[in-house]
């Protein structure tokens, strides 16, 4: 049983002069309750965008094409006594809810998908050190979405939960009549988790959570994230540039470039069975990870600009392994554990497999050893973009 | 200093005609408004017309149709109703409906008539005072009968006394020139109610003696300073004798005078004199009240007039709008004349305008034709003497058989031009090199012919003072000035700057407060750059120009106005140009500067300060001559003489247009001021159209 | 809530009086500086030097300067404004007739210009780039371009001459056939305030609207904005309480500039509206050299000014709890 099930799912920006940016094409990934699950990639990738799009907050410009966003949820008023989708909604062909209880999200409006934020789905977002509004105090805020979901509550009880979420993350109760200028980096982010578990989540998307954090803090944040992922069994959709970061606190992970999945699978086997030359790269310029004598390498050049993309490899204008085959079409998922055993490629449908994105999974043993040469990276030409 | 300060109060400056904006935005030092001074028979045979109790109202009256709220537009409210210490005209417009004096004059004939004072006898005694002049006792029976304040109090002859003794113990400024020659006013031992001793003769004290408000003794016995007195703070507001009580008082927007109220308690405007006059309707008011509405802006005002709001304003519908209330079949428009002139005056202790032909050549310079008829539209008439069209008598043509303001001896310092607009330069530059002066003898100057004076008096001056002769342009505002003159003038080898360290420089208002009036004085100088004189323009303000020329005497030529002067002259000669009101500055440098004030002294020019340049004698003769035909004949030669000596140039005289709502009648038409000096007669006789 | 501390309001307040002192003084000085004595509009042609001096007298002229400084000072001080020469009354109590009057005009005015401005600021800068922003803002810039007196006279023109629905004058009725009540009263200046408060609205909620949609729009890619929307909230809410509330702070400091900006245009409204306030007493009192009303007129305007500082200062602490005055000091 899948908490959340993305399809096919296509995010564009549309551009002034009518193109459009592919944010995120075609993903594919499902998470499951309890599970941490990691987006990773460079910057611009569309990881981020892919995650807000879960729950409509894109910018203005930002748009979904195409695909499916079920959850397992439903709107309150499309469920019975029990929080379940009543027999009437679901054979109901205009309401986007399956027999499995599920809900496509996509399909909601603005004021369905408001009831949705917060309540089934909270955001850390990515700078939450300055997602708290300077002019309240911090437990009002917290209260404020209380509120919004639970009317039912009183202001008391709000208040009196509000204070027992501050503590539950470490910050004094009382600190709930400060205002956010009053709280130091690291207190403001736990004061925005505990935010986000105000209302008890069944998925919390933590938009690079721990950036601009010092190392010691970043710790403490990723415990933290933890420890209320074990005491409320809430899932993680943890989003992060930062392989490493990743590698410590994800279950399973898919890795993004250009908009596209190009690696996913359980953490451990994409750090011990890595099978795409973009991972590959993207390990050697993390510490941590890799062999302590290696130097950090970064891979050469920059990411796509993603408007109107032409067909093949989104990652072939960087990669050292690009063969004429990555030039016609970007290559479909391949299940790793198929090609590390028999050595040929075999697509896979199964998301919850090792799957990779690269023509050449024949040959990985082979891209294996050479992505770990510096030079393999430094010498390639680029070509022109 | 007392006997040389007998000018009239009700003078005021003014900025030159045809800024009626300006000047209507300053006209609260333009004059009280309560009618100019006439001396109307000598004081021997004054024995005024033998008491005339009012009578029953009039026939012609009895048509009248009564009843009816004037509405009355103001530019600028009134600040007080206190008569004492205002001066303001916008005040009088109130307070003249309260109070009345002891004689009163008449704006067509400009006689004086009994008023509160039924008549009266003056008798020049043998004493003489501190002054060595003849004491003065003036005799009068007051009117006590029938007359009594508007609050109902009783008028009886000791509020006569009260009033004079206040006066003359507070002696308000505004008051002060008719106070000074009053010794004492008492209640009479024989035949008379009262006595009034003067320590001067004077043939104008109908005027200005009689001419002070009776104040009521139950009001202002208990006010020690007059200053801080303010009637309208009071149960009643002002109390006095006249037709009217204020009902309404907001300062700022509002103001009723009801008449109303008064119905059957008033009767001065009965007395018999008044059917007498033409034109003036004796029995009035004949409206209710009077609604004065107070606007800030003279677009405001006028906006208000077009748009019926209001029935008449204060003074005279201004130029820009004229042309609108001719074709507004609502507004009818009335005819006046102006009570004083507009002019350039000159600073006769400086060098060269203390010599007359230099002087001469500013009014060859001037162009009368730009200024009357396309900068002022036909709303100005052309100026030559000091005395305004409308006061004949003392206007040089009369007696004459030349045309009254075209007559040829009017024109002896028009615009010299060899083409139109443009100056005749070789003939004016050579006037002043062969030594010509207009003396007052008939010849061809500038190439134009002048009869002779119309009087048969002289300039001052026959013979230049100086030498005068053109060379290389040398100084700075010459080389610089477009109009680019070829010589400039040397007076006696030197240029003017050299002998002044400078140009002389004209005072002028700014351009944006007067656009017409600065674009005529840069015409003007224009035409004396070219003529190759040395003359620069400075700007400042109305209240500078006051102080520089009237209080300092630091100026060498400015520009500005009078209005409200006397229709017999003689106390406006003295006031404007006898040198007893000048500033002697020469006798400052050496002895001291007692004599120098900073004090506003009229004659800004120095006029009868200097041998060469006065016309002191024929002032003192009009003054002291009783007779009226004499006076007025030395009148007409001072005028004249003043004209020859040209210490200031008349440069015009307003027509000032008078609008009244046709749904009113009865204003009288062809008297000076007809909306401002004379504007409580025409209260008094206005009514409703049939 | 109390964020300002009595120390830190005691220290403004005597900053403020400071001020005033600082102000007084420039004033004295400038007004002297002036050519021409104030007393000439009071001398008459015809007055004796002895005459003279008593007006001298009066007006403490004959005074040293330093004196006449110190006088002045100490009057002021003790609400003393002096006499009006050309109102012969004391100053204090024109100021007390008029300054209600500018205050009524230019409260109404200032109240309605910051609540629309703000309001439609918030709408443009929420929904910048929208064809209703365009519009409504390029169409704002006209009005904002239009001299004020210009605009009056439009409206009176449109109002009063051509429709005839409003006064184009005064707060009052001038002589009203009904009684004085206090319905009435209200009533009437309700009718008199109509014409000139839309003429002054019309363009004067433009300045603070301009100051309020930029940073409504900075605000709009803060953090907090986006929390609250993923918290659900609706588009209502996080636009008024969470963008809004914060763009406000920069308008606060834009109303004290803006109430400048105000008494400056009163002299020209007063005017036009013949509103019978302080702008117009300002000119009258220059033109006249009536030097005790132009000095008291001025003095009063700076204290306005200055106590709308402090007002705003302490309205600052509450539209912003960062700000926090005197903690630090």
């Amino acid at each position: 049983m899948t908490l959340l099930e993305v399809n096919d799912l296509s995010i564009r920006y549309a551009v002034d002069d009518g193109s459009a940016v592919h944010a995120s094409d075609d993903v594919n990934f499902s998470v499951e309750p309890g599970e941490t699950y990691g987006l990773v990639g460079e910057s611009g990738c569309g990881k981020t965008t892919l995650a807000k799009s879960l729950v409509h907050l894109l910018d203005d410009n930002g748009y979904i094409e195409d695909g499916e966003v079920w959850f397992e949820t439903t709107l309150p008023q499309w469920a019975d006594e029990n929080g379940d989708p009543k027999q009437s909604v679901i054979d109901d062909p205009d309401k986007p809810v399956r027999a499995d209880g599920k809900t496509d999200l996509a399909q909601l409006n603005s004021k369905q998908i408001r009831d949705i934020r917060w309540r089934d789905i909270a955001i850390i977002p990515q700078s939450a050190m300055n997602a708290l509004n300077p002019v309240y105090k911090v437990g009002d805020q917290i209260v404020e979405a209380i509120l919004r979901h639970e009317p039912e509550t009183t202001a008391e009880e709000a208040h009196e939960r509000a204070r027992d979420l501050l503590e539950r993350v470490g910050i004094e109760p009382d600190r709930a009549d400060d205002y956010a200028h009053q709280f130091s980096g690291g207190m403001k982010q736990r004061a925005v988790i505990a935010m986000a578990m105000a209302c008890g989540p069944d998925l919390l998307i933590a938009d690079e959570p721990t950036t601009a954090l010092d190392v010691i803090i970043q710790d403490r944040i990723l415990e933290e994230l933890e420890a209320l992922q074990e005491e409320f069994g809430v899932s993680i959709l943890v989003i992060s540039h930062d392989i490493s970061v990743m590698a410590e606190i994800c279950d399973r992970m898919a890795v993004m470039y250009g908009g596209k999945v190009m690696e996913s699978g359980r953490t451990e086997e994409i750090f011990d069975a890595t099978a795409n030359p973009y991972t590959l790269g993207l390990k050697n310029s993390f510490p941590t990870i890799t062999s302590k004598d290696q130097d950090l390498v970064s891979i050469p050049g920059t990411p796509p600009t993603l408007r109107d993309p032409d067909e093949g490899c989104r990652f072939r204008e960087r990669c050292p392994f690009a063969v004429e085959e990555c030039h016609a079409a970007h290559p479909p998922m391949y299940d790793v554990a198929t090609a590390d055993a028999e050595g040929r490629a075999v697509e896979s449908t199964d998301r919850r497999a090792h799957t990779t994105a690269c023509y050449r999974i024949d040959e990985l043993e082979q891209i294996r050893t050479d992505a770990i040469n510096e030079s393999t990276w430094t010498d390639q030409t680029i070509e022109s973009r | 200093m007392s006997d040389n300060q007998s000018g009239s109060t009700r003078r005021r400056f003014l900025q030159g005609t045809g800024v009626a904006a300006v000047s209507a935005s300053l006209a609260g030092c333009s004059g009280n408004g309560d009618g100019d001074g006439t001396e109307t028979s000598g004081d021997d045979e004054d024995t005024p017309t033998p008491d005339q109790t009012p009578t029953e109202a009039q026939d012609d009256a009895d048509d009248i149709p009564t009843g009816g709220i004037f509405n009355f537009g103001m530019g600028t409210n009134p600040n007080t109703l206190n008569a004492l210490s205002s001066s303001s005209a916008y005040v009088g417009v109130i307070t003249d409906r309260i109070y009345e004096s002891g004689a009163a004059i008449d704006p067509v004939n400009f006689e004086m008539h009994p008023n509160v004072f039924t008549d009266w006898e003056s008798e020049v005694l043998d004493e003489t005072g501190d002054n060595g002049q003849s004491n003065v006792e003036i005799y009068f029976n007051v009117r006590t009968d029938g007359l009594t304040w508007n609050d109902g109090e009783e008028f009886t002859v000791s509020d006569v006394i009260f009033s004079y003794n206040y006066l003359l113990e507070q002696n308000p400024g505004g008051y002060a020139a008719s106070l000074s020659p009053i010794v004492s006013v008492e209640e009479d031992d024989g035949d008379w109610d009262c006595v009034m001793t003067l320590n001067q003769p004077n043939g104008t004290f109908a005027y200005d003696q009689f001419g002070l408000p009776i104040l009521p003794e139950h009001r202002w016995s208990d006010v020690d300073d007059y200053t801080t007195y303010e009637p309208a703070d009071t149960d009643f507001g002002p109390v006095g004798l006249g037709p009217g009580v204020v009902t309404q008082w907001d300062p700022d927007t509002s103001v009723e005078v009801s008449f109303a109220e008064r119905e059957g308690e008033y009767n001065l405007s009965e007395l018999s004199w008044r059917e007498e006059v033409p034109g003036v309707i004796a029995g009035g008011p004949f409206i209710d009240a009077m609604r004065i509405r107070v606007y800030s802006s003279q677009s405001a005002l006028h906006q208000a007039l077009f748009q019926g709001d209001i029935d008449s304003l204060y003074e005279g519908v201004r130029t820009s709008r004229i042309s609108d209330a001719q074709e507004d079949e609502n507004i009818n428009l009335l005819d006046g004349f102006d009570t004083g002139y507009g002019h350039y005056s000159f600073n006769l202790r400086n060098t060269p305008l203390d010599d007359l032909p230099f002087r001469q050549v500013l009014g060859f310079a001037f162009d009368d034709v730009l200024w009357t008829q396309q900068l002022q539209r036909g709303y100005a008439q052309e100026g030559d003497f000091v005395m305004p069209p409308g006061y004949t008598a003392v206007r040089p043509e009369t007696g004459s058989d030349q045309e009254l303001l075209d007559g040829p001896s009017t024109q002896a310092f028009s615009f010299r031009q060899s083409s139109p607009s443009v100056p005749d330069v070789e003939n004016i530059r050579a006037f002043l090199t062969e030594g010509q002066v207009i003396t007052g003898e008939g010849g061809t100057y500038v190439g134009q012919d002048y009869p002779g004076s119309l009087t048969g008096v002289t300039a001052s001056q026959t013979e230049p003072k100086h030498d005068y002769s053109f060379g290389p342009v040398e100084s700075d505002v010459l080389q610089e000035s477009d109009q680019d003159p070829d010589q400039e003038i040397r007076v006696n080898g030197e240029t003017i700057p050299e002998i002044n360290d400078g140009p002389l420089t004209m005072l002028m208002s700014p351009a944006q407060e007067a656009p017409q009036s600065a674009q005529m004085i840069q015409d003007w100088i224009s035409s004396l750059q070219q003529i190759g004189i040395p003359i620069d323009r400075e700007v400042v303000s109305f209240n500078t120009r006051v102080t520089r020329a009237y209080g300092e005497e630091s100026y060498d030529a400015f520009s500005m106005g009078w209005v409200n002067l006397s229709p017999f002259a003689t106390n406006t000669l003295y006031s404007l140009f006898h040198s007893d009101n000048a500033d002697d500055h020469s006798v400052a440098e050496t002895e001291g500067d007692d004599e120098n004030t900073s004090t506003l002294l009229n004659n800004a020019m120095g006029y009868g300060v200097f041998d060469d340049a006065g016309a002191d004698d024929l002032i003192d003769e009009a003054r002291t001559t009783l007779e009226p035909e004499a006076r007025n004949q030395a009148s007409r030669e001072a005028v004249e003489r003043i004209y020859l000596d040209f210490p200031t140039m008349v440069v015009d005289y307003g027509v000032p247009k008078w609008p009244v709502s046709a749904e009113w009648s009865g204003a009288l038409e062809n008297i000076p001021g007809p909306g401002s000096t004379y504007l409580g007669t025409q209260i008094m006789q206005i009514h409703q159209s049939e | 809530m109390t964020r300002i501390s009595g120390k830190y309001l005691a220290k403004r307040i005597v900053v403020s009086y400071l001020t005033l002192l600082v102000i007084m003084s420039l004033l004295f000085v400038l007004l002297r500086s002036m050519p021409g004595s104030f007393i000439t509009s009071m001398i008459s042609s015809g007055m004796t030097n002895e005459q003279i001096q008593q007006i001298r007298e009066t007006w403490g002229l004959n005074e040293p300067l330093w004196r006449q400084y110190i006088d002045f000072m100490i009057n002021y001080q003790t609400g003393n404004f002096g006499r009006s020469p050309t109102y012969n009354a004391p100053v204090a109590d024109l100021m007390i007739r008029r300054m209600p009057r500018t205050l009524v005009l230019f409260g109404a005015t200032f109240l309605i210009g910051f609540i629309i401005g703000p309001l439609v600021g918030m709408y443009l800068g929420w929904w910048r780039g929208s064809k209703k922003d365009k519009s409504i803002f390029s169409t704002s810039l006209l009005l904002y371009s239009m001299p004020s007196f210009w605009i009056s006279w439009l409206f009176i023109w449109v109002f009063n001459y051509e429709l005839g629905w409003l006064p184009s004058a005064y707060m009052f009725t001038q002589f009203p056939e009904f009684q004085w009540t206090a319905f009435t009263v209200m009533r009437d200046v309700l009718y008199h305030i109509a014409l000139p408060i839309m003429s002054l609205t019309f363009i004067g909620w433009v300045g603070s609207m301009l100051i309020m949609r930029p940073t409504m729009n900075q605000v709009t890619d803060e953090g907090y904005v986006f929390l609250a929307h993923a918290k659900g909230l609706s588009e209502r809410t996080v636009m008024i309480k969470h963008a809004a509330r914060n763009a406000l702070i920069p308008v606060a400091t834009g109303a004290v500039v803006g109430l400048a900006f105000l008494i400056d245009g009163s002299i020209i409204i007063e005017n036009v509206f013949n509103w019978p306030g302080m702008g117009q007493i300002i000119v009258t009192s220059v033109l006249n050299r009536d030097f005790p009303v132009a000095q008291a007129t001025f003095f009063l305007l700076a204290v306005l000014v200055v106590i709308m500082r402090l007002v705003t200062d302490v309205v600052y602490t509450y539209l912003d709890p960062r700000i926090k005055f005197g903690e630090g000091e």
